[in-house]
Protein backbone atom coordinates (compact mmCIF):
# COMPACT_ATOMS: atom_id res chain seq x y z
CA UNK A 1 0.00 0.00 0.00
CA UNK A 2 1.42 3.38 -0.92
CA UNK A 3 1.95 6.11 1.63
CA UNK A 4 1.80 9.84 0.99
CA UNK A 5 4.49 12.00 2.56
CA UNK A 6 4.12 15.76 2.72
CA UNK A 7 7.15 18.01 2.91
CA UNK A 8 7.48 21.30 4.76
CA UNK A 9 6.72 23.19 1.57
CA UNK A 10 3.62 21.09 0.93
CA UNK A 11 4.88 18.84 -1.81
CA UNK A 12 3.30 15.39 -1.85
CA UNK A 13 5.32 12.26 -2.44
CA UNK A 14 3.69 8.87 -2.88
CA UNK A 15 5.97 6.00 -1.96
CA UNK A 16 5.61 2.31 -1.17
CA UNK A 17 5.03 1.54 2.46
CA UNK A 18 8.15 -0.58 2.45
CA UNK A 19 10.18 2.40 1.32
CA UNK A 20 8.61 4.80 3.82
CA UNK A 21 9.24 2.35 6.64
CA UNK A 22 12.98 2.68 6.22
CA UNK A 23 12.24 5.62 8.48
CA UNK A 24 11.61 4.31 11.97
CA UNK A 25 9.70 7.48 12.76
CA UNK A 26 7.24 6.83 9.93
CA UNK A 27 7.15 3.10 10.68
CA UNK A 28 6.13 3.80 14.28
CA UNK A 29 3.59 6.37 13.14
CA UNK A 30 1.99 3.90 10.74
CA UNK A 31 1.91 1.25 13.44
CA UNK A 32 0.20 3.63 15.83
CA UNK A 33 -2.34 4.84 13.32
CA UNK A 34 -2.97 1.55 11.58
CA UNK A 35 -4.19 1.37 7.99
CA UNK A 36 -4.69 4.90 6.79
CA UNK A 37 -4.90 6.87 3.59
CA UNK A 38 -4.22 10.20 5.18
CA UNK A 39 -0.95 11.81 4.18
CA UNK A 40 1.89 12.01 6.68
CA UNK A 41 3.15 15.52 7.26
CA UNK A 42 6.90 15.91 7.73
CA UNK A 43 7.12 19.53 8.83
CA UNK A 44 10.89 19.40 9.34
CA UNK A 45 11.91 18.34 5.87
CA UNK A 46 11.93 20.42 2.72
CA UNK A 47 10.99 18.87 -0.60
CA UNK A 48 14.53 19.01 -1.98
CA UNK A 49 15.83 17.05 1.00
CA UNK A 50 12.85 14.71 1.17
CA UNK A 51 13.30 13.80 -2.47
CA UNK A 52 16.91 12.92 -1.78
CA UNK A 53 15.98 10.87 1.29
CA UNK A 54 13.31 8.97 -0.65
CA UNK A 55 15.90 8.22 -3.33
CA UNK A 56 18.06 6.66 -0.63
CA UNK A 57 15.20 4.66 0.85
CA UNK A 58 14.14 3.41 -2.59
CA UNK A 59 17.64 2.13 -3.24
CA UNK A 60 17.91 0.48 0.15
CA UNK A 61 14.33 -0.81 0.34
CA UNK A 62 15.40 -4.44 0.59
CA UNK A 63 18.34 -4.03 2.95
CA UNK A 64 18.18 -6.19 6.05
CA UNK A 65 17.59 -4.25 9.25
CA UNK A 66 20.94 -3.32 10.76
CA UNK A 67 21.68 -4.95 14.05
CA UNK A 68 23.92 -2.58 15.95
CA UNK A 69 26.99 -4.41 17.14
CA UNK A 70 28.19 -2.72 20.30
CA UNK A 71 31.61 -4.32 20.10
CA UNK A 72 32.62 -3.07 16.68
CA UNK A 73 34.84 -0.03 16.46
CA UNK A 74 33.20 2.84 14.58
CA UNK A 75 36.66 4.12 13.66
CA UNK A 76 37.26 1.01 11.59
CA UNK A 77 33.96 1.39 9.78
CA UNK A 78 34.61 4.93 8.71
CA UNK A 79 35.63 4.02 5.16
CA UNK A 80 33.08 1.27 4.87
CA UNK A 81 30.71 3.11 2.53
CA UNK A 82 29.01 1.44 -0.41
CA UNK A 83 29.82 2.86 -3.80
CA UNK A 84 26.25 3.89 -4.44
CA UNK A 85 26.09 5.66 -1.08
CA UNK A 86 29.36 7.41 -1.78
CA UNK A 87 27.98 8.83 -5.02
CA UNK A 88 24.71 9.66 -3.29
CA UNK A 89 26.62 11.70 -0.74
CA UNK A 90 28.43 13.78 -3.35
CA UNK A 91 26.39 16.87 -2.71
CA UNK A 92 27.27 20.31 -1.47
CA UNK A 93 27.83 20.66 2.24
CA UNK A 94 24.59 22.41 2.98
CA UNK A 95 22.69 19.51 1.42
CA UNK A 96 24.90 16.99 3.20
CA UNK A 97 24.08 18.57 6.56
CA UNK A 98 20.38 18.75 5.64
CA UNK A 99 20.36 15.06 4.80
CA UNK A 100 22.00 14.23 8.12
CA UNK A 101 19.41 16.31 9.98
CA UNK A 102 16.54 14.70 8.08
CA UNK A 103 17.96 11.21 8.69
CA UNK A 104 18.18 12.03 12.37
CA UNK A 105 14.63 13.38 12.52
CA UNK A 106 13.16 10.56 10.45
CA UNK A 107 15.27 8.05 12.37
CA UNK A 108 16.97 6.35 9.43
CA UNK A 109 20.06 5.02 11.19
CA UNK A 110 22.05 3.79 8.17
CA UNK A 111 21.61 7.12 6.38
CA UNK A 112 22.58 9.06 9.50
CA UNK A 113 25.60 6.81 9.79
CA UNK A 114 26.75 7.26 6.22
CA UNK A 115 26.22 11.02 6.44
CA UNK A 116 28.31 11.34 9.60
CA UNK A 117 31.02 9.12 8.12
CA UNK A 118 31.14 11.43 5.11
CA UNK A 119 31.69 14.45 7.36
CA UNK A 120 34.30 12.53 9.40
CA UNK A 121 36.14 11.62 6.20
CA UNK A 122 36.31 15.28 5.22
CA UNK A 123 38.06 15.98 8.54
CA UNK A 124 40.49 13.06 8.31
CA UNK A 125 44.12 13.61 7.46
CA UNK A 126 43.74 17.38 7.31
CA UNK A 127 45.58 20.03 9.26
CA UNK A 128 43.39 22.44 11.26
CA UNK A 129 43.84 25.04 8.53
CA UNK A 130 42.77 22.58 5.84
CA UNK A 131 39.72 21.60 7.87
CA UNK A 132 38.78 25.27 8.18
CA UNK A 133 39.05 25.63 4.44
CA UNK A 134 37.01 22.50 3.80
CA UNK A 135 34.09 23.78 5.89
CA UNK A 136 34.63 27.47 5.31
CA UNK A 137 35.17 27.99 9.04
CA UNK A 138 36.74 31.13 10.46
CA UNK A 139 39.50 30.71 13.01
CA UNK A 140 37.87 32.32 16.05
CA UNK A 141 40.70 31.77 18.53
CA UNK A 142 42.72 34.71 19.76
CA UNK A 143 46.46 34.40 19.07
CA UNK A 144 47.05 33.65 22.79
CA UNK A 145 44.43 30.94 22.79
CA UNK A 146 45.87 29.43 19.68
CA UNK A 147 49.36 29.38 21.15
CA UNK A 148 48.11 27.70 24.29
CA UNK A 149 46.09 25.10 22.42
CA UNK A 150 49.08 24.27 20.29
CA UNK A 151 51.18 23.81 23.41
CA UNK A 152 48.66 21.55 25.09
CA UNK A 153 48.02 19.70 21.95
CA UNK A 154 51.37 18.61 20.62
CA UNK A 155 49.73 15.31 19.79
CA UNK A 156 48.46 16.81 16.62
CA UNK A 157 52.01 17.62 15.56
CA UNK A 158 53.54 14.23 16.40
CA UNK A 159 53.54 12.91 12.90
CA UNK B 1 18.64 -0.95 20.87
CA UNK B 2 15.23 -0.08 22.14
CA UNK B 3 16.22 3.51 21.82
CA UNK B 4 13.91 4.46 19.04
CA UNK B 5 13.63 7.94 20.36
CA UNK B 6 15.23 10.20 17.89
CA UNK B 7 17.58 12.98 18.80
CA UNK B 8 15.75 16.24 18.89
CA UNK B 9 15.71 18.02 15.62
CA UNK B 10 16.89 21.53 16.07
CA UNK B 11 16.48 23.79 13.23
CA UNK B 12 17.30 27.39 12.93
CA UNK B 13 14.87 29.54 11.13
CA UNK B 14 16.39 29.21 7.75
CA UNK B 15 15.34 31.53 5.03
CA UNK B 16 13.25 29.36 2.78
CA UNK B 17 15.34 29.70 -0.28
CA UNK B 18 13.65 28.65 -3.42
CA UNK B 19 15.88 25.81 -4.47
CA UNK B 20 16.22 24.49 -7.94
CA UNK B 21 14.61 21.14 -8.08
CA UNK B 22 15.56 18.24 -10.25
CA UNK B 23 19.04 18.09 -11.69
CA UNK B 24 21.36 16.41 -9.27
CA UNK B 25 24.26 18.00 -11.07
CA UNK B 26 23.11 21.23 -9.50
CA UNK B 27 23.85 19.75 -6.11
CA UNK B 28 27.42 18.91 -6.96
CA UNK B 29 28.42 22.53 -7.23
CA UNK B 30 28.71 24.26 -3.89
CA UNK B 31 26.64 27.27 -4.73
CA UNK B 32 27.04 30.08 -2.25
CA UNK B 33 28.27 28.11 0.72
CA UNK B 34 26.90 29.01 4.10
CA UNK B 35 29.42 30.71 6.25
CA UNK B 36 31.18 28.08 8.31
CA UNK B 37 29.81 28.90 11.73
CA UNK B 38 26.23 28.69 10.51
CA UNK B 39 27.01 25.40 8.89
CA UNK B 40 28.50 23.94 12.08
CA UNK B 41 25.65 25.24 14.20
CA UNK B 42 23.20 23.47 11.96
CA UNK B 43 24.07 20.14 13.49
CA UNK B 44 23.27 19.61 17.17
CA UNK B 45 26.07 18.41 19.48
CA UNK B 46 24.71 14.84 19.51
CA UNK B 47 25.34 14.59 15.79
CA UNK B 48 28.83 16.05 16.10
CA UNK B 49 29.49 13.41 18.75
CA UNK B 50 28.48 10.78 16.21
CA UNK B 51 30.74 12.34 13.56
CA UNK B 52 33.66 12.43 16.01
CA UNK B 53 33.08 8.79 16.99
CA UNK B 54 34.59 7.90 13.60
CA UNK B 55 37.87 9.64 14.42
CA UNK B 56 40.91 8.45 16.36
CA UNK B 57 42.23 10.47 19.31
CA UNK B 58 45.03 12.08 17.30
CA UNK B 59 42.55 13.06 14.58
CA UNK B 60 40.34 14.58 17.27
CA UNK B 61 43.32 16.40 18.74
CA UNK B 62 43.96 17.99 15.40
CA UNK B 63 40.32 18.87 14.78
CA UNK B 64 40.07 20.53 18.20
CA UNK B 65 42.39 23.26 16.92
CA UNK B 66 39.99 24.31 14.20
CA UNK B 67 37.63 26.64 16.07
CA UNK B 68 35.91 27.22 19.41
CA UNK B 69 32.96 25.06 18.47
CA UNK B 70 35.11 22.03 17.60
CA UNK B 71 37.32 22.65 20.62
CA UNK B 72 34.46 22.60 23.08
CA UNK B 73 32.64 19.73 21.46
CA UNK B 74 35.75 17.56 21.27
CA UNK B 75 36.85 18.38 24.81
CA UNK B 76 33.48 17.21 26.10
CA UNK B 77 33.64 13.78 24.49
CA UNK B 78 33.40 10.72 26.73
CA UNK B 79 36.33 9.12 24.91
CA UNK B 80 38.81 11.00 27.14
CA UNK B 81 37.28 9.41 30.23
CA UNK B 82 37.49 5.98 28.60
CA UNK B 83 41.11 6.45 27.63
CA UNK B 84 42.29 7.71 30.98
CA UNK B 85 40.49 4.81 32.64
CA UNK B 86 42.34 2.23 30.54
CA UNK B 87 45.66 3.99 30.09
CA UNK B 88 46.36 5.69 33.33
CA UNK B 89 44.81 3.56 36.05
CA UNK B 90 48.22 2.38 37.20
CA UNK B 91 49.37 5.93 37.81
CA UNK B 92 46.54 6.49 40.26
CA UNK B 93 43.66 8.92 39.80
CA UNK B 94 44.24 11.83 37.45
CA UNK B 95 44.86 15.06 39.32
CA UNK B 96 41.92 17.05 38.03
CA UNK B 97 42.54 20.67 37.20
CA UNK B 98 40.73 23.11 39.45
CA UNK B 99 37.75 24.92 37.92
CA UNK B 100 38.06 23.03 34.66
CA UNK B 101 35.42 20.59 33.39
CA UNK B 102 36.37 17.02 34.32
CA UNK B 103 36.40 15.77 30.74
CA UNK B 104 38.66 18.66 29.73
CA UNK B 105 41.08 17.68 32.49
CA UNK B 106 41.04 14.09 31.30
CA UNK B 107 41.58 15.17 27.73
CA UNK B 108 44.55 17.37 28.63
CA UNK B 109 46.10 14.62 30.71
CA UNK B 110 45.60 12.10 27.92
CA UNK B 111 47.14 14.59 25.48
CA UNK B 112 50.15 14.90 27.77
CA UNK B 113 50.64 11.12 27.69
CA UNK B 114 49.84 10.72 24.00
CA UNK B 115 53.25 9.44 22.92
CA UNK B 116 52.80 6.38 25.10
CA UNK B 117 49.13 5.62 24.54
CA UNK B 118 47.88 3.20 21.88
CA UNK B 119 45.04 4.84 19.97
CA UNK B 120 43.40 1.48 19.36
CA UNK B 121 43.40 -0.33 22.72
CA UNK B 122 44.12 2.82 24.81
CA UNK B 123 46.77 1.05 26.88
CA UNK B 124 49.78 3.01 27.98
CA UNK B 125 53.17 1.53 27.16
CA UNK B 126 55.99 2.31 29.52
CA UNK B 127 58.57 0.95 27.17
CA UNK B 128 61.65 -1.02 27.76
CA UNK B 129 65.21 -0.46 26.71
CA UNK B 130 68.68 -1.35 27.78
CA UNK B 131 68.73 1.90 29.67
CA UNK B 132 65.46 1.19 31.44
CA UNK B 133 67.10 0.36 34.74
CA UNK B 134 68.90 3.65 34.84
CA UNK B 135 65.92 5.78 33.90
CA UNK B 136 63.62 3.84 36.13
CA UNK B 137 61.12 3.24 33.37
CA UNK B 138 60.06 -0.34 33.17
CA UNK B 139 56.66 -1.41 31.98
CA UNK B 140 54.70 -4.21 33.51
CA UNK B 141 52.66 -4.60 30.37
CA UNK B 142 55.46 -6.12 28.38
CA UNK B 143 55.09 -9.43 26.70
CA UNK B 144 57.29 -12.28 27.85
CA UNK B 145 59.22 -12.43 24.64
CA UNK B 146 60.16 -8.76 24.83
CA UNK B 147 61.87 -9.48 28.12
CA UNK B 148 63.35 -12.61 26.61
CA UNK B 149 64.78 -10.57 23.75
CA UNK B 150 66.30 -8.14 26.20
CA UNK B 151 68.11 -10.98 27.92
CA UNK B 152 69.30 -12.11 24.49
CA UNK B 153 70.90 -8.73 24.14
CA UNK B 154 68.46 -7.52 21.49
CA UNK B 155 67.24 -4.12 22.50
CA UNK B 156 63.58 -3.99 21.56
CA UNK B 157 63.70 -0.25 22.10
CA UNK B 158 61.10 1.87 20.41
CA UNK B 159 59.45 -1.08 18.69
CA UNK B 160 57.62 -1.87 21.92
CA UNK B 161 56.06 1.59 21.92
CA UNK B 162 52.99 2.82 20.06
CA UNK B 163 54.15 3.80 16.57
CA UNK B 164 52.24 5.66 13.84
CA UNK B 165 50.70 3.35 11.26
CA UNK B 166 48.67 4.44 8.26
CA UNK B 167 45.47 2.38 8.34
CA UNK B 168 43.34 1.69 5.26
CA UNK B 169 40.61 3.91 6.75
CA UNK B 170 42.82 6.78 7.90
CA UNK B 171 44.75 9.43 6.08
CA UNK B 172 47.33 10.02 8.80
CA UNK B 173 49.41 7.73 10.98
CA UNK B 174 47.63 6.34 14.04
CA UNK B 175 49.80 5.37 17.00
CA UNK B 176 49.37 1.64 17.66
CA UNK B 177 51.09 -0.48 20.29
CA UNK B 178 53.04 -3.55 19.27
CA UNK B 179 50.16 -5.92 19.92
CA UNK B 180 47.63 -3.85 18.02
CA UNK B 181 50.08 -3.55 15.13
CA UNK B 182 50.43 -7.32 15.04
CA UNK B 183 46.68 -7.77 14.97
CA UNK B 184 46.29 -5.14 12.32
CA UNK B 185 48.96 -6.49 9.98
CA UNK B 186 47.56 -9.97 10.51
CA UNK B 187 44.35 -8.77 8.84
CA UNK B 188 46.05 -6.40 6.40
CA UNK B 189 49.46 -7.88 5.56
CA UNK B 190 52.09 -5.52 4.23
CA UNK B 191 53.23 -6.39 0.70
CA UNK B 192 56.58 -8.15 0.30
CA UNK B 193 59.00 -5.68 -1.31
CA UNK B 194 60.87 -6.82 -4.46
CA UNK B 195 64.15 -6.86 -2.52
CA UNK B 196 62.78 -9.81 -0.53
CA UNK B 197 60.67 -11.63 -3.12
CA UNK B 198 62.25 -14.98 -3.91
CA UNK B 199 65.55 -13.78 -2.42
CA UNK B 200 67.84 -15.41 0.08
CA UNK B 201 69.50 -13.93 3.12
CA UNK B 202 72.38 -15.02 5.25
CA UNK B 203 72.12 -15.52 8.93
CA UNK B 204 74.25 -12.50 9.69
CA UNK B 205 72.09 -10.22 7.55
CA UNK B 206 68.92 -11.52 9.09
CA UNK B 207 70.31 -10.86 12.52
CA UNK B 208 71.41 -7.33 11.65
CA UNK B 209 68.62 -6.16 9.42
CA UNK B 210 65.59 -8.00 10.77
CA UNK B 211 66.73 -8.50 14.36
CA UNK B 212 65.86 -12.16 14.61
CA UNK B 213 67.70 -14.33 17.10
CA UNK B 214 69.42 -17.59 16.16
CA UNK B 215 66.62 -19.73 17.43
CA UNK B 216 64.14 -17.97 15.20
CA UNK B 217 66.47 -18.02 12.23
CA UNK B 218 66.89 -21.78 12.48
CA UNK B 219 63.16 -22.20 12.04
CA UNK B 220 63.12 -20.37 8.73
CA UNK B 221 62.97 -22.10 5.38
CA UNK B 222 66.58 -22.59 4.29
CA UNK B 223 68.51 -23.24 1.13
CA UNK B 224 71.79 -24.97 0.55
CA UNK B 225 73.65 -27.23 2.87
CA UNK B 226 77.04 -28.67 3.46
CA UNK B 227 79.95 -26.51 2.48
CA UNK B 228 77.85 -23.57 1.24
CA UNK B 229 76.84 -21.35 4.06
CA UNK B 230 73.22 -21.70 4.93
CA UNK B 231 71.04 -19.12 3.37
CA UNK B 232 67.47 -18.54 4.37
CA UNK B 233 64.29 -17.53 2.64
CA UNK B 234 64.22 -13.74 2.84
CA UNK B 235 60.46 -13.55 2.53
CA UNK B 236 60.04 -15.96 5.38
CA UNK B 237 62.48 -14.01 7.52
CA UNK B 238 60.72 -10.72 6.84
CA UNK B 239 57.35 -12.20 7.66
CA UNK B 240 58.64 -13.57 10.96
CA UNK B 241 60.24 -10.26 11.93
CA UNK B 242 57.07 -8.37 11.05
CA UNK B 243 55.04 -10.61 13.32
CA UNK B 244 57.50 -10.25 16.17
CA UNK B 245 58.00 -6.48 16.02
CA UNK B 246 54.62 -5.46 14.69
CA UNK B 247 55.19 -4.60 11.05
CA UNK B 248 57.93 -2.78 9.18
CA UNK B 249 57.57 0.28 11.37
CA UNK B 250 58.34 -1.96 14.37
CA UNK B 251 61.36 -3.57 12.73
CA UNK B 252 62.73 -0.14 11.86
CA UNK B 253 62.36 0.98 15.47
CA UNK B 254 64.25 -1.93 17.02
CA UNK B 255 67.22 -0.73 18.95
CA UNK B 256 66.41 2.98 18.62
CA UNK B 257 66.72 4.79 21.85
CA UNK B 258 63.63 5.20 23.94
CA UNK B 259 64.96 7.94 26.11
CA UNK B 260 64.24 10.77 23.67
CA UNK B 261 60.58 9.79 23.44
CA UNK B 262 60.23 9.19 27.15
CA UNK B 263 61.86 12.54 27.90
CA UNK B 264 59.41 14.34 25.66
CA UNK B 265 56.58 12.48 27.30
CA UNK B 266 57.79 13.28 30.80
CA UNK B 267 58.15 16.91 29.87
CA UNK B 268 54.53 17.07 28.72
CA UNK B 269 53.25 15.40 31.86
CA UNK B 270 55.35 17.85 33.85
CA UNK B 271 53.66 20.73 32.00
CA UNK B 272 50.29 19.33 33.02
CA UNK B 273 51.39 19.09 36.66
CA UNK B 274 52.59 22.63 36.41
CA UNK B 275 49.22 23.79 35.16
CA UNK B 276 47.62 21.88 38.03
CA UNK B 277 49.80 23.70 40.55
CA UNK B 278 49.04 27.09 39.06
CA UNK B 279 45.30 26.53 38.91
CA UNK B 280 45.30 25.17 42.42
CA UNK B 281 46.89 28.34 43.67
CA UNK B 282 43.83 30.19 42.55
CA UNK B 283 44.88 31.25 39.11
CA UNK B 284 41.92 31.13 36.78
CA UNK B 285 41.67 29.04 33.63
CA UNK B 286 42.84 31.56 31.10
CA UNK B 287 42.06 29.75 27.98
CA UNK B 288 38.92 29.12 25.99
CA UNK B 289 36.15 29.69 28.47
CA UNK B 290 33.10 27.79 27.31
Amino acid sequence: MPVTLVSLDNENYVVDKEVAERSILIKNMLEDVGETDSPIPLPNVTSTVLKKVIEYCEHHRNDPIQVPDETDDPRKRSNDIEEWDMKFMQVDQEMLFEIILAANYLDIKPLLDVGCKTVANIIKGKTPEEIRKAFNIVNDFTPEEEAQIRKENEWAEDR
Amino acid sequence: MGNTQSISYRRKKLPLKKRHSGETSENLVPVQPLDGAALLDKLPPEIWHLVFSFLYPSELARASQVCQKFYHTIFSLQIWASIQKVALYRDGPVKLLANVPTLTSYALFVFANSLQICEQCFRKCDGISSTSSSTGWRGDNLLDFDIERETLGLSVGLSAMPLPVLLPWTKSGIRLCQQCRRQHFDCYPEPIPPAFKGKRLRRKDIRNRLHLCDEEILQLKRFGCGATAFSFCAEDALRTARIIYGGDVGIAAVGSSLSELLDRSKFRVYAYQNKWDILNEGETWKCIAP
